[in-house]
């Protein structure tokens, strides 16, 4: 049959999927979300938590630019974290522990919630396209998806978010099942259909531990891992009074010598090293085998014991995914100190799974070559969570900004992480599970997690998904920080008996001449919290807002020396390229250039610069080319 | 929005007198030229007038380099939209050479190929004309010259960067490894190991940063000699290739006393042409030493064009230079066909006992000249033909790239001094480290995930 038609199709419930769908439906479109089995609607069938290092920069973007994320794992976090806290701020990361089925619920109950959206429990398995003559020149525009049962769905924007689900395969040991995580269907038919639309699709592999009941494990042996005292929401609308409650515990044992000999001698069963696996796996996470194996000379590793919720006693036992047979997964676990007696519950598994080259896709997440068709998350190449649903929301955002007749949202490198993961997945032909990290942001000291709301409010509130109120709450911060960073450069003290009196306390240099309080506080030793003794003429500011004047005030000259940078790096991104070069035309290109621009048809000199293969020479050359039109 | 101030020598370098310019760009133009130009009138570079010129000269850490005359321009009406001073000195190589130096010092930094132009055109201010006339200098500059700028690296220099790079990369891939996954790597001691590292990496650095001043001065390109017996006409068919008069042709020979060097543009290819005093048996104290030098800039030639006078044939002489220089790259060029009858019989077997390509020239009618110039061209897209490997660091750019180099990890040390923590100066570390690479031609891409992936066991 045929159904009435929606504007927007997602295909996938996933963290991508309900970011994306709930985008959408925010800003007035009707739109239909599909999912093989509305059960695992946000379901998190890996680590239990939400953030980590980098993670948590993407969870306080989705949240600045009004998505969901941040305010969900507040729901239903069950411990939290800052972690990094004795680094520097721009690597301070918010990690939370999540009670998985909670999680997962809540976000289903926002998305029934959300006027305009319908949840469909269906596997779809055509994108449908249809050629038309625009101007001359023929486009290809998405006008509906099919399920399998052979209803369509008509459509004027489709957004992929199919995760690991296309052609997924579990592999433990000697066994593997043609199903996606958790035993859920895969989704089989798909992946034909993009074929046949000419995208290139990839086979990649991830891996999850295994899950060991919680009564069978003897926490006497290992480190508790409390959580913070002092909680910050991940969610800027939420203050930290709104979310306090009582926190469970991590656990830290480690692997040994009697592990490793486990895994080494059985190495010859493993699915990974006998070649029974295609896909490509992520370097960073990878499975303990692989640890063993790789870092030989590495006497134990960590292992923590994580809970997956306050529903069940199931441990998640990060540090140790695997795919080897379950005997040995027994036999492996069981050498681990305090899992003398586990049971398992869920074996550890690898999965295999199709997903596309994202080098396809424009820096909005739609295809170069097919009009009104999205893709986001780790069907996109990416691993995680977070980097999925920071996908989501921008690939929801722009499906709509399309409908509607507008600019898409594209955040740079200078932007947001959000910006350096969509950045490098269209741009860098990655040969694996892409992961964000705090090193591939080259402007992290801007990019914090503290200042997201600052960075990104203003195309929250253009875009339509920051309400009004949220965005004068910004607005009015700003203008504090402003004004009392202004405050504490104008504001000098003298040599009075009072400050040398407290500089001695604070082992910190008495002064020999004025000194104005933005001095101080650059001191090592003292900070903005640090002074208010000195400083009576202080107005009362909230946590937040003290802890952006700080940071501001005492590392500006590393903050300023980067916006200086992303000035230079700004000029060339505002230089485009017109989408009707021909690069046979520019003379002196090497040939290595030539293809690759021709490939991947940058927007900008900016992205040109950084396709692996364009020299700074090739970048000289174009730009003189484009001069001289 | 702001740039950094770059310099360069902007007009052609010839070897002889003549006037080089030395163009800066950039907001700090004016700061820079003042701390350098002492002018006549007393007036600083920032009291000037825009559009204005001034006589004086430069003077650098108490020494007077040289007499010029310099001329203000303030944005936005300039090439490249930005401050702009352009300094005219009359010294020759040498002096233009230390002028420059001594504007780098100052705080600007060398401009890369075809940079201005970049800058005009980023700027919003690209003339037409102007553009299409550098672009073919950058992109034989950036083209040829900077890609194989590195081959003007000696090996053990090249290989000493690698090793330096080497270090840097992988203290930073500890420190960036341990701030992704906190709970299995700890920074705590990390940074004194790191600031032992830094001031032995420094101390190479310095090492390779003295060894540029005493290197001598090359120039990127192609080092082409003509050589021959005295009156071939080697003078004569250098003005026809470089299209001006700029050797002395007499009829008398021996002329040309000296080497001369001039910088020719072939379709992208840089040719640093050194004509030669003829080589022959003198007993004129002048000629011998201009013969000696001949015989030198013949062994560290990477192409020579050997003349040989067609009304004269080929001597002794001939075949004992033309032995000598048996292991070169040899073109042989049969000048003044103009006066000879076309390829005398004796001179055509004469020729095909040398082991080289043999061209009919004229430098009177410029017959033959586009031939060879296809020929150079085609003997070094073929590979026949390459730049002198033998060149140590001489360059200013990577001079400039060391002591950038070295700023950044004197600013790691500064940060380590000071307390902060790792994450504040892994991107001078970074900086270092892209520094190197631009002198070795190593990109940096993603080397640092890749480093932190295979070296470092991360994640759940």
């Amino acid at each position: 049959m045929i159904y009435p038609s929606y504007d927007v199709a997602v295909i996938g419930a996933g963290h991508a999927g309900c970011e994306a769908a709930l985008a959408c439906a925010r800003l007035g479109l009707k739109t239909i979300v599909f999912t093989v089995s509305v059960d695992s609607i946000a379901m998190m069938p890996c680590n239990p938590n939400v953030g980590g290092t980098s993670k948590g920069h993407l969870v306080r973007e989705i949240d600045a630019l009004g998505g969901e994320m941040g305010k969900n794992i507040d729901r239903t976090f069950i411990q939290s974290k800052m972690l990094n806290t004795s680094k520097g701020p721009a690597v301070h990361s918010l990690r939370a522990q999540a009670d998985k089925k909670n999680y997962s619920a809540e976000m289903r109950k926002i998305l029934e919630k959300t006027d305009n959206l319908v949840i469909r429990q269906d596997e779809v398995s055509e994108i449908v396209v249809e050629k038309t003559e625009e101007g001359g020149s023929s486009v290809r525009r998405v006008t509906g998806v099919k399920t399998c049962s052979g209803n369509l769905y008509p459509c004027r924007s489709a957004i992929l978010c199919t995760g690991v689900y296309l052609k997924a395969r579990c592999i433990t040991g000697e066994m593997s099942t043609y199903t996606g995580p958790n035993g859920l269907p895969a989704a089989n038919h798909l992946t034909q259909s993009l074929i046949d639309l000419g995208i290139e699709v990839r086979r990649f592999k991830t891996g999850t531990p295994a899950r060991i009941d919680g009564r069978t494990i003897d926490y006497s042996k290992m480190e508790e891992q409390k959580g913070d005292e002092k909680i910050v929401p991940f969610s800027f609308s939420n203050k930290r009074s709104d979310i306090e409650r009582d926190q469970v515990s991590c656990w830290l044992t480690y692997t040994n010598s009697e592990t490793h000999r486990i895994i080494r001698e059985n190495i010859d069963r493993s699915p990974l090293f006998s070649g029974m696996i295609e896909g490509v796996g992520p370097r960073y996470c990878p499975s303990i085998e692989d640890k063993v194996m790789r870092f030989a000379d590495k006497e134990r590793h960590q292992v923590f014991i994580e809970p997956e919720g306050l529903y069940t006693n199931e441990m998640y036992i990060s540090g140790m995914s695997s795919s080897l047979p379950e005997d040995v997964q027994y036999e492996m676990y069981r050498s681990v100190p305090g899992l003398e007696n586990a049971v398992i519950v869920r074996n550890a598994y690898a999965i295999e799974y199709d997903c596309i080259n994202a080098t396809q896709l424009k820096a909005s997440l739609e295809f170069k070559d097919i009009e009104g068709l999205f893709s986001a998350g780790q069907s996109n190449g990416s691993s995680g969570y977070e980097e999925a649903a920071a996908q989501g929301i921008i690939a929801g955002i722009n499906s709509a900004m399309k409908l509607l007749g507008r600019e898409p949202l594209i955040l740079d490198r200078s932007d947001a992480y959000i910006g350096v993961l969509i950045d490098d997945l269209v741009t860098k032909e990655t040969a694996e599970p892409y992961r964000m990290m705090t090193s591939r942001a080259e402007y992290r000291l801007l990019l914090r997690q503290d200042n997201a709301d600052l960075r990104l409010y203003e195309y929250g509130h253009r875009v339509g998904l920051l309400s009004d109120d949220r965005y004068e709450a910004v607005i009015n911060k700003k203008k504090i920080i402003e004004s009392e960073i202004e405050r504490l450069n104008s504001t000098t003290v003298g040599t009075t008996e009072t400050i040398q009196h407290f500089l001695r306390a604070h082992d910190s240099t008495e002064l020999t001449s004025g000194s104005t309080l933005a001095e101080l506080v650059r001191r090592p030793e003292l900070s903005y919290e640090a002074i208010a003794d000195i400083d009576p003429g202080r107005p009362v500011v909230e946590e937040d807002v003290a802890e952006q004047i700080n940071i501001e005030v005492k590392y500006e000259g590393y903050i300023n020396r980067q916006r200086l940078q992303v000035d230079q790096f700004r000029k060339l991104e505002k230089k485009l390229i017109p989408a009707d070069i021909d690069y046979d035309d520019v003379p002196s290109l090497r040939i290595e250039a030539r293809q690759k621009l021709k490939k991947f048809c940058p927007v900008s000199i900016g992205q040109a610069s950084r396709i692996s293969g364009v020299s700074p020479a090739d970048i000289s050359v174009l730009l003189v080319f484009l001069g001289r039109k | 929005m702001k740039n950094d101030t770059i310099a360069a020598i902007a007009s052609g370098m010839s070897g002889s007198a003549g006037i080089s310019i030395i163009r800066i760009s950039g907001e700090d133009s004016f700061i820079i030229a003042d701390r350098l130009f002492r002018s006549v009138s007393g007036k600083t570079v920032s009291q000037m007038e825009s559009f204005k010129a001034a006589y004086g000269h430069i003077e650098y850490e108490g020494r007077i380099l040289d007499e010029v005359l310099l001329i203000k321009m303030k944005a936005p009406h300039t090439y490249t939209r930005e401050d702009v001073v352009e300094i005219d000195c009359h010294g020759g190589i040498v002096v233009t050479k230390a002028v420059l130096e001594a504007v780098l010092a100052s705080g600007a930094r060398p401009a890369e190929p075809g940079e201005f132009t970049k800058r005009a055109f980023l700027n919003g201010r690209i003339d037409l004309s102007q553009a299409e006339a550098v672009s073919d200098i950058i992109s034989a500059k950036s083209r040829i010259a900077l890609n194989n700028s590195v081959k003007q690296l000696r090996g053990d220099v090249r290989e000493k960067i690698a090793a330096l790079r080497e270090r840097i990369i992988s203290k930073t891939a500890f420190i960036e490894a341990a701030l992704d996954d906190p709970e299995h790597y700890s920074l705590d001691g990390f940074p004194d190991e790191l600031k032992k590292e830094l001031a032995s990496i420094l101390g190479e650095i310095n090492v390779l940063i003295n060894s540029n001043d005493n290197g001598r001065i090359i120039k990127e390109g192609i080092n082409t000699v003509f050589l021959g017996r005295p009156n071939a006409g080697k003078s004569s068919l250098l003005n026809v290739i470089i299209g001006h008069e700029r050797a002395i042709v007499t009829e008398i020979a021996g002329t040309t006393r000296d080497t001369l060097e001039e910088t020719v543009l072939l379709d992208g290819l840089v040719l640093n042409i050194i004509d030669t005093a003829g080589i022959c048996d003198t007993d004129d104290v002048i000629e011998k030493i201009g013969v000696d030098k001949a015989r030198k800039a013949a062994a560290e030639a990477d192409l020579i064009l050997y003349i040989i006078d067609s009304t004269a044939g080929l001597s002794d002489k001939d075949f004992e230079i033309l032995d000598s220089i048996k292991e070169k790259k040899l073109i042989l060029l049969i000048n003044k066909t103009d006066i000879a009858s076309p390829e005398p019989e004796n001179l055509v077997s004469a020729v095909r006992k040398i082991n080289a390509p043999a061209l009919a020239v004229s430098a009177v009618t410029g017959e033959g000249i586009d031939d060879l110039k296809r020929y150079i061209v085609d003997m070094f897209f073929n590979g026949k033909l390459d730049y002198n490997d033998e060149i140590y660091i001489t360059n200013l750019r990577h001079k400039d790239l060391l002591m950038k180099a070295a700023d950044s990890l004197n600013s790691v040390i500064d940060g380590i001094d000071s307390g902060l923590s790792e994450d504040f100066y892994t991107g001078d570390l970074m900086a270092a480290y892209t520094s190197l690479g631009l002198i070795t031609g190593d990109n940096v891409e993603d080397d640092l995930a890749d480093r932190i992936f295979s070296e470092f066991c991360m994640g759940k």
